[in-house]
């Protein structure tokens, strides 16, 4: 009747292609002549393969023997429970098994047919409630299989749960990266336009009042006083525009000079887990010396693991093969020759062409991008991964974190060998005599986004 | 003594006049005006100054892209460049106003005309 279930279930524990192996049931019963019923029950059950039976006599036995199997890592496939133990009676019972043994279901035997407290037990996890007059072989195999069933049932959705707990938490954490991202990032325009629009006039009224402290004769004493508090003006009012541009820059970024190979070998390391998990090979090239880079370190080395996660993931989904397949993480630096122009970030800060400028840059041997879907990847919320799997944000939140650096982040499909490439380009500092004359003589590839 | 010849490139007319005025008014420098980005180059091919001023944030080209051509155009690849710009913070600031960007050294707008005259000698003298 049951064997086609049967037969999917121990499957299910997964032990296909081994020899299969007998259910290991605990009965926790008092009474030595309800436990060799019990066991011929099982006996004449009709299971596939007979299963093994122990016994604890006390709840005390059964939790010692219970934690001693858990650590073994072998455990217990059913628990059938008598609730009055010499030790414990009742309810409680089933309360200090479950605690005992979380992922193992029990079915409750009964000396009495008392259908509240059926009900109660079921509500309090067990799987099933049997009086033992009722008790058959049929019925135990039954009530087994099907406990087995729902407990697998159970934990499965516990684990689709849990992934979609953290998949929501994934979301809005990064969610909120973006927001935060793209209020600093208007923030940083507006202070950038107000500074523009109003520094203009302060230096032509700075022009003409240094004119007239010049000709002091001309515009008498009265004159005098009237330039000096125009002076004043101009002081002060280009003091509070310097600060609002210092408020919008400094609460966003923590800039410091720092050598970019240093933050590259820091994300590799945050990165190893997912690096030997999907057998992946690194294929690290970092040019010394190299010329600093003005970066909040923090921000830069989330950007740099968020593109080494997504270049191991797609090499992890393309498949190829069993051989290692490798994550190319470069840095070099030199002269760019073209860059794209941003016309909202106009900052005098932003890279320009003739700017010396350090490229990081990642690559990997997975499946590209298909073009048409290239110019989509910074949109918030694009992905090109599985439902579930990407939150469609990360490339959204690099690229703003990239923008306020005042950097620039190229990603293009490449060939030979065939896979995604993303550069990320900033300004080179403190450049001494020595690097320039370094400079690799062919200047920097245009940028081609 | 020769005066110098200073290009100012910058499309804010009231402020590039009044520059024009206060550096011809000390008397060291003779001076030229051009406001369109566009003809930057020519204006400087035609006056060959000794010092450029230019502006950052300009219409149709930009501070850097007009500096990008002159270095690119055999007769004024060598004539220095002092960016000019309004872009800056108290932070990115020293106490004479000069701002360095990269490799690139500039000043910042609202800048005291003694402070502009100290950085174009410096420039000119090859110390910025």
């Amino acid at each position: 009747m049951s064997s086609l279930h049967e037969e999917s279930l121990l499957r299910s524990r997964g032990d296909e292609g081994s020899p299969r192996k007998g259910l290991r049931i605990l009965c926790i019963e008092d009474n030595e002549g309800d436990f060799v019923l019990v066991r011929e029950h099982l006996r004449d059950a009709g299971f596939e393969v007979a299963p093994e039976v122990a016994r604890a006599a006390s709840l005390k036995e059964a939790i010692t023997l219970l934690r001693d199997e858990g650590k073994r890592g072998s455990g217990f496939d059913v628990i059938l429970l008598d609730l009055s133990l010499p030790d414990s009676h009742g309810p409680e019972t089933l309360d200090h098994v479950n605690q005992a043994a979380k992922d193992v279901p029990v079915i409750i035997l009964s000396g009495n047919e008392d259908r509240d407290l059926a009900v109660n037990m079921v509500h309090r996890g067990a799987q099933d409630y049997l009086p033992k007059h009722f008790l058959s072989g049929d019925l135990l195999l039954r009530s087994i299989l099907y406990a087995l069933e729902r407990q697998r049932s159970r934990l499965e959705m516990s684990a689709l749960n849990g992934r979609l707990t953290q998949t929501t938490h994934d979301l809005k954490t990064a969610q909120m990266q973006l927001i935060q991202a793209e209020k600093l990032d208007s923030l940083g325009r507006l202070a950038a336009g107000v500074a523009h629009e109003v520094k203009n006039p302060l230096a032509t009224l700075q022009m003409g009042v240094d004119y007239f402290s010049r000709h002091v004769e001309d515009i008498g004493d009265s004159g005098q006083m009237m330039v000096e508090h125009m002076q004043e003006a101009i002081t002060n009012a280009d003091r509070i525009i310097r600060g609002m541009v210092d408020y919008s820059r400094s609460d966003s970024l923590k800039l410091e000079l720092r050598n970019i190979n240093v933050i590259v070998r820091k994300a590799l390391r945050m990165v190893r887990h997912e690096v030997i998990r999907n057998n992946v090979k690194v294929d690290r090239h970092l040019a010394t010396p190299i010329p600093a880079v003005r970066v909040d370190e923090g921000k830069v080395e989330q950007v740099l693991i968020n593109l080494m996660v997504n270049a191991i993931q797609a090499m992890g989904s393309a498949g190829r093969g069993n051989g290692e397949r490798p994550l190319h993480i470069e840095t070099f630096w030199g002269q760019l020759e073209a860059i794209d122009r941003d016309l909202g970030l106009r900052d005098y800060d932003r890279l320009r062409v003739q700017d010396h400028a350090v490229v990081v840059e990642i690559r990997d041997q997975g499946p590209g991008i298909p073009e048409d879907k290239l110019t989509r990847v910074f949109e918030p919320f694009f992905t090109t991964k599985p439902t579930g799997e990407g939150t469609g944000l990360g490339m959204s939140v690099a690229k703003n974190i990239i923008d306020l650096h005042r950097g620039h982040i190229q990603i293009s499909n490449v060939e030979n060998p065939r896979g995604l490439r993303v550069r990320i380009f900033l300004k080179a500092y403190e450049l001494t005599d020595r690097m320039k004359r370094l400079t690799p003589s062919s200047a920097l590839p245009s940028s081609e986004t | 003594m020769n005066k110098k010849r200073i290009l100012i490139i910058d499309d804010d007319v009231p402020l590039t006049l009044s520059m024009k005025i206060n550096l011809e008014d000390i008397g060291d420098y003779e001076v030229r005006v051009e406001n369109s980005s566009l003809k930057a180059v020519a204006a400087a091919r035609e006056f060959r100054p000794d010092l450029i001023l230019l502006d950052i944030v300009m219409p149709d080209l930009d501070g850097g892209d007009v500096s990008a051509q002159m270095k690119s155009d055999p007769m004024l690849a060598d004539v220095p460049i002092l960016m000019v710009t309004a872009l800056v913070s108290n932070s990115e600031t020293g106490s004479d106003d000069v701002v360095s960007s990269g490799d690139q050294l500039m000043v910042a707008k609202p800048i005291k005309f003694d402070k502009l005259v100290h950085a174009i000698e410096s420039r000119l003298a090859g110390e910025l």
